[in-house]
């Protein structure tokens, strides 16, 4: 139930900045804000404080920020309140009360005064009553006040300008908001929605919010699986296309649709190829793309120079397309194949880490590369030790290997002869 | 929110409430309703009726109690929660007269009161989504206190009001003082221990608070329904105003008032 009821708060509220610091992008207005607190906390006579600046920068947070360093209780006045003058006074009437369950005292928050321009004069009014009858900390907040029926206000008051935030710093909020909710969005996603705030940060965490509920739910709906298996959807739409398909271009610009890495693809293609394309000079020109497809991808990893991604990928999906109306092959339906290469990869991923671990510690103090360790040493020691354990063990102790990963790793390494 | 009005005999037929004297009760609604627009109250075989709302400046809130025997007849099977607009019910009640016979009849979604005095009348009100609640209590130690003849209390508060909005209240073992202040005036009222209207006055520790006068004034009007008021105070701390009603074992509607922040 309380697990419930919070999940139904909305983010902007849920990660609300708590104090004065967490209020981000505002150095100077936190600074003069401060200096208000500080004057209130001694006693002195302050003037009401009117944070103004565009939506979505933290001055509403920041009022309650303030009431809650001056420990005291808001008290928000709208303006429906101002309107309502029954209402009002017993509001105001309260005002040096302190609250019945938590002995606070109580401070005062006129939120959005520009919202209804022709209440300002009443406000003005309302804040020297106020003033002239009890020394209640008040702060307004407005989006301009330099809005034409605020100039009695102005005057009455401190004014701390709020600025609009910029969107690397709305992104880093969102950033951490998104990994205490445990959402795991796209970088670009991110960017993007920061990007799109125009520095309002109560908008992107709102659109935040909306993006990643938005995705939680259909994996909750849907199950697990269904996310995954959308993915291998696109791929195998991809490998018709590549395959079956007579539109060759049709194919390509699919690939950039396609949620799969590149090299993932180019494995796809690999691994299928055989299976689809039965003549032999269809097979030569498929591989022929695919060689070069792999030469691109090898420029790539060396000199790091992506924008020949375009080649690569052409070669792969339009090259091996193309192939079979070069030939003429007729293709027909095929099930297509997992690559084998990723399958065998993930099963034995915990094998090859304590190979690797084991050949790091070794390389070490052997003055070789750990790949010659892995290729070359290791089998050896393998052969020298075989099964049994009390030399492995022993082996391992003068080694300072941990046994276990030691014995692991020799029954993983392929052994000699 | 939890067990549903199916399992709370309202399904099963109405709750019935049948007050002998129009008067207090038309006395309580009004009390309540000085105080705060909408409440929730409870009816059950165990507690009888009982009311609790906090005003919406949560400064003040109100509790009423009134046991089974309080009324000539109760029909009820299981808790069952009300949510009653006070205002509304307040103006049809100022149609009850002192010796009129009055009847709750709940349901669902209505509350019908009849009235009977020499021939039947029946208003209908429409019922508010109930919001139930756990009757609590302020965790203040009040150290000082007085009781005494209710009917004195709302005169007290009458008298100071034209003053100021404040009053400081001082209650040790011997007396109890009213104060109240205002840029050209000081009035004072001080009932000692030994006066005819007190019943007791009592002090652990000598207290003194201030309260608002708007919100006693609001506190005063089950006085003429009440023979004995009982105010106890702590220093600096809420108030609890207690009026115990008609003679009837622990029929009661208690107050608890915020203190005014001292500067």
């Amino acid at each position: 139930m309380s697990e419930a009821s919070l999940e139904r708060i909305p983010w902007t509220e849920k990660h609300r900045p708590k104090s004065l610091d967490e209020i981000v992008g505002q150095k100077k207005a936190v600074e003069a804000i401060r200096k208000w607190i500080e004057d209130v906390k001694m006693g002195k006579k302050v003037r009401p404080l009117l944070l103004y600046g565009p939506p979505g920068t933290g001055k509403t947070s920041a009022a309650y920020a303030i009431a809650l360093e001056l420990d005291m209780e808001i008290v928000e006045v709208n303006a429906s309140d101002v309107r309502n003058r029954e209402h009002l006074s017993k509001l105001l009437e309260g005002l040096t009360a302190r609250s019945l369950f938590t002995g606070k005292r109580r401070m005062i928050l006129f939120d959005e005064i520009d919202a209804l321009p022709s209440e300002a004069r009443t406000i003005a009014s309302i804040l020297r009553e106020i003033l002239k009858r009890a020394p209640v900390p008040i702060v307004l907040t407005a989006n301009d006040p330099y809005e034409q029926g605020l100039a009695q206000l102005r005057g009455l008051t401190t004014m701390v300008q709020f600025t609009r935030l910029r969107w690397t710093t709305v992104y880093a909020v969102l950033r951490r908001i998104a990994q205490r909710e445990g959402v795991r969005l796209p970088e670009t996603a991110l960017k993007a929605i920061a990007q799109n705030s125009k520095g309002d940060l109560r908008a992107a965490i709102n659109d935040l919010e909306a993006v990643a509920k938005g995705s939680r739910e259909l994996v909750g709906a849907f199950g697990r699986i269904f996310g995954s298996r959308d993915v291998e959807k696109n791929i195998f739409e991809l490998m018709r296309a590549i395959f079956l398909g007579k539109n060759c271009r049709y194919t390509a610009w699919m690939t950039m649709s396609v949620d799969v890495d590149p090299d993932m693809i180019l494995r796809w293609v690999e691994e299928n190829v055989p299976l689809v394309y039965k003549s032999p000079k269809t097979l030569a020109l498929a591989y022929e793309y695919l060689s070069r497809a792999d030469v691109f991808r090898g420029r790539i990893v060396r000199t790091q120079s992506w924008r020949l991604l375009a080649y690569a990928n052409e070669m792969a999906t339009l090259g091996v397309c193309s192939a079979k109306l070069t030939t003429g092959e007729q293709t027909g339906y095929v099930r297509f194949s997992f690559p084998s290469w990723v399958k065998q990869a993930s099963a034995t991923v915990q094998s090859r880490r304590t190979i690797r671990e084991v050949s790091l510690q070794l390389a070490k103090r052997y003055h070789v590369p750990s790949k010659v360790v892995a290729r070359e040493i290791l089998p050896l020691i393998k052969a020298a030790l075989g099964d049994r354990p009390a030399k492995v063990i022993e082996f391992a102790r003068r080694h300072g290997l941990d046994p276990e990963a030691l014995q692991s790793a020799l029954e993983n390494v392929r052994g000699v002869s | 929110m939890s067990g549903s009005w199916m399992d709370m005999g309202v399904e099963g037929g109405e709750v019935v409430l049948v007050f002998e004297e129009g008067k207090v009760i038309r006395k309580i609604v009004e009390a309540v309703e000085a105080l705060i627009e909408e409440a929730t109250f409870k009816v059950s075989p165990e507690e009888g009726f009982v009311l609790q709302a906090l005003d919406p400046a949560k400064i003040a809130m109100v509790q009423v109690f009134l046991p089974k025997p309080f009324f000539s007849e109760i029909q009820v099977e299981g808790e069952s929660f009300f949510g009653v607009n006070f205002t509304e019910l307040a103006k049809v009640m100022k149609r009850v007269k002192s010796d009129d016979r009055v009847e709750f009849h709940l349901t669902r979604d209505s509350l019908t009161v009849v009235l009977r005095d020499g021939f039947k009348r029946t208003h209908r009100l429409a019922l508010l989504p109930p919001e139930e609640f756990q009757v609590r209590s302020l965790k203040v130690n009040f150290t000082a206190g007085i009781r005494m003849d209710s009917r004195k209390m709302p005169e007290i508060i009458k008298e100071l009001k034209g003053i100021s909005s404040e009053v400081e209240i001082t209650i040790d073992g011997e007396r109890t003082e009213f104060a109240a202040r205002s840029e050209r005036q000081e009035s004072r009222i001080t009932i000692e221990k030994t006066d005819p209207i007190v019943l007791d006055i009592w002090a652990q520790e000598p207290a003194r608070a201030v309260y608002g006068l708007g919100y006693l004034e609001k506190m005063v009007k089950p006085a003429d329904i009440s023979a004995e008021v009982s105010l106890e105070i702590a220093t600096d701390k809420p108030m609890m105003m207690k009026y115990s009603i008609g003679g009837f074992a622990d029929a009661r509607v208690v107050y608890y008032l915020a203190n005014v922040a001292g500067m």
